[in-house]
């Protein structure tokens, strides 16, 4: 282990709030409610999400999925006038609960952004940055984080010879990966992706989801995307959301083939006017 | 069609060729079930030479589904029904195959001369044709009621083809003569029972294309295993 045992070892004073249970949820919401200022963006949202599996959120645009997302590690709270009711709890712990360190939510609850934006340093660097901020100096380990990390998004093989320059030169593809590194080296436990591959070619785009495939063995990931293939290729779970709304979520098999609820049928099928 | 997407008009016109197809076939086999009871080969003739056209109209609606499928990704009730007019098409076509086989019959019986066909097998065109054109009806109609209805209805044949072929035995055993009639009268039963598997076979393809639900085989699941 990377970071220190004892940073990991809670993220509040709080006792859990639910027993963290031996159940496949790593994630449950509750009752969740979001305000930007005095306009609510999601209603009433209940949900679990699965660990080690792959759970994508679809829904037209401004329906609330990226802003579920955020929820999930503290991020919406950064934008003034936010407000939010109900509970994330995430292993029995109430992510909005009192004490409970945001920096430390980031830290266990990774983000990967719609457009890669690696740091202006080497590739290296990039990888080693998180580490660094948590306290970890002695150089062979810090070596150890970024291969292992670079390996992890599958990285490592493009990259190994040329480590000490600038992620700025590597391919739209290869600077999500590097990213997804980035993430990996804080050893999170649930990794979010806001569209991660809305600016890749074809060819990038797939190697980010055969990646995907192969994180989930470690990790929990949480998938916003827009592309109705991506979340059937990739996903276990696919949540739909409409006007802040959970309106449907399921095996991805079955909301494909046989959803439940009509507004999913349409959108799915491209049918929402 | 305002309103609606090329896909969607795309789908519309793979339904209306599949039903132009299913209206030929459910021709085919009145006029082959005609043909057995008045014994008239030039009209089984016409069914077996219409089948060409039959099979040529198979390919060109899988090949568009095919099509469709590439290109569109289709998900939920648009791929439930691509996937449902791919089979529905291949049981249709077989339908026409088992028509122009009864006509072989027709023919074959023609030349050996003989009496009027046994009453339970004009029963059993009658089930046959009624179960071909309401097949047909519930998928144009996506109506689930009539589909189920057709299901439920082929113990009916089934079981008329099983005694009929007892019956069939009996007679051929105790009188030699009557053996190649016998044989010819077996297969044409055994034609129209597979008309009436193939019908069903249609009445699940729509019940799975309305409610995504699947009813073949009773809805036993057996696990397969890993591919």
């Amino acid at each position: 282990m990377v970071i220190a045992a004892d940073n990991r070892s809670s993220l509040a004073e709080q006792a859990p709030v639910s027993p963290a249970d031996d159940s496949q949820a790593i994630i449950q919401v509750r009752e969740l409610n979001f305000f930007y200022g005095d306009v609510q963006a999601l209603s009433d949202i209940n949900l679990d999400i699965s660990r080690n599996q792959v759970t994508a959120l679809i829904g037209p645009s401004g329906c609330g999925k990226s802003t579920f997302l955020r929820l999930l590690n503290r991020m919406n709270e950064l934008i003034p006038g936010t407000r939010v009711h109900g509970q994330v709890l995430f292993e029995g712990v109430d992510l909005y609960g009192p004490g409970v360190d945001p920096v430390e939510v980031r830290r266990r609850v990774g983000m990967v952004f719609q457009k890669p934006n690696p740091f202006p340093k080497t590739i290296y660097n990039n990888v080693a940055y998180g580490p660094r901020l948590y306290g970890l100096k002695e150089r062979r380990r810090l070596d150890e984080v970024v291969e292992r990390s670079l390996r992890a998004a599958a990285l490592w093989d493009e990259v190994k010879d040329i480590l000490h320059t600038s992620a700025l030169g590597l391919s739209g593809g290869q600077q999500q990966r590097l990213c997804i590194a980035r993430a990996v080296a804080m050893e999170p436990e649930v990794l979010l992706m806001d569209e991660p591959t809305s600016a890749l070619d074809p060819l990038a785009t797939s190697r980010i989801e055969e990646l995907v495939t192969e994180l989930k063995r470690r990790y929990t990931v949480v998938i916003v995307t827009h592309n109705m293939q991506q979340a059937a290729r990739v996903s276990d779970v696919t949540a739909f959301f409409y006007l802040g709304r959970l309106v449907e979520v399921g095996p991805t098999e079955t909301i494909f083939t046989k959803p439940r609820e009509k507004q999913t049928e349409h959108y799915i099928t491209g049918r929402f006017g | 069609m305002p309103g609606q997407s090329h896909f969607q008009r795309q789908m519309q016109q793979v339904k209306q060729d599949l039903l132009k197809m299913a209206s030929l076939v459910e021709r085919a086999v009145y006029e082959a079930t005609e043909a057995l009871a008045r014994l008239d080969t030039e009209m089984a003739d016409r069914v077996i030479t219409g089948d060409r056209r039959i099979d040529l109209m198979q390919n060109e609606i899988e090949e568009r589904c095919i099509t469709l499928l590439a290109t569109q990704q289709p998900v939920a009730v648009d791929l439930r029904f691509l996937s449902a007019v791919i089979k529905i098409t291949g049981h249709v076509e077989r339908i026409g195959d088992q028509a122009v086989n009864l006509c072989d019959r027709v023919k074959s019986m023609a030349k050996l001369g003989g009496g009027d066909l046994p009453p339970v097998l004009l029963l059993m065109c009658k089930i046959a044709r009624e179960m071909n054109k309401e097949s047909l009806d519930a998928f144009a109609h996506q109506n689930v009621t009539l589909a189920t209805a057709v299901w439920r209805r082929d113990d009916e044949l089934d079981e008329f083809n099983h005694d009929f072929l007892e019956e069939m035995i009996q007679a051929m055993s105790c009188e030699e003569r009557y053996l190649r009639r016998g044989v010819d009268l077996i297969l044409c039963s055994r034609h129209l029972e597979r008309i009436g598997d193939e019908c069903t076979n249609i009445a699940e393809e729509v019940v799975y294309l309305v409610e995504g639900r699947v009813i073949r085989h009773a809805g036993e699941e057996v696990a397969v295993g890993p591919l």
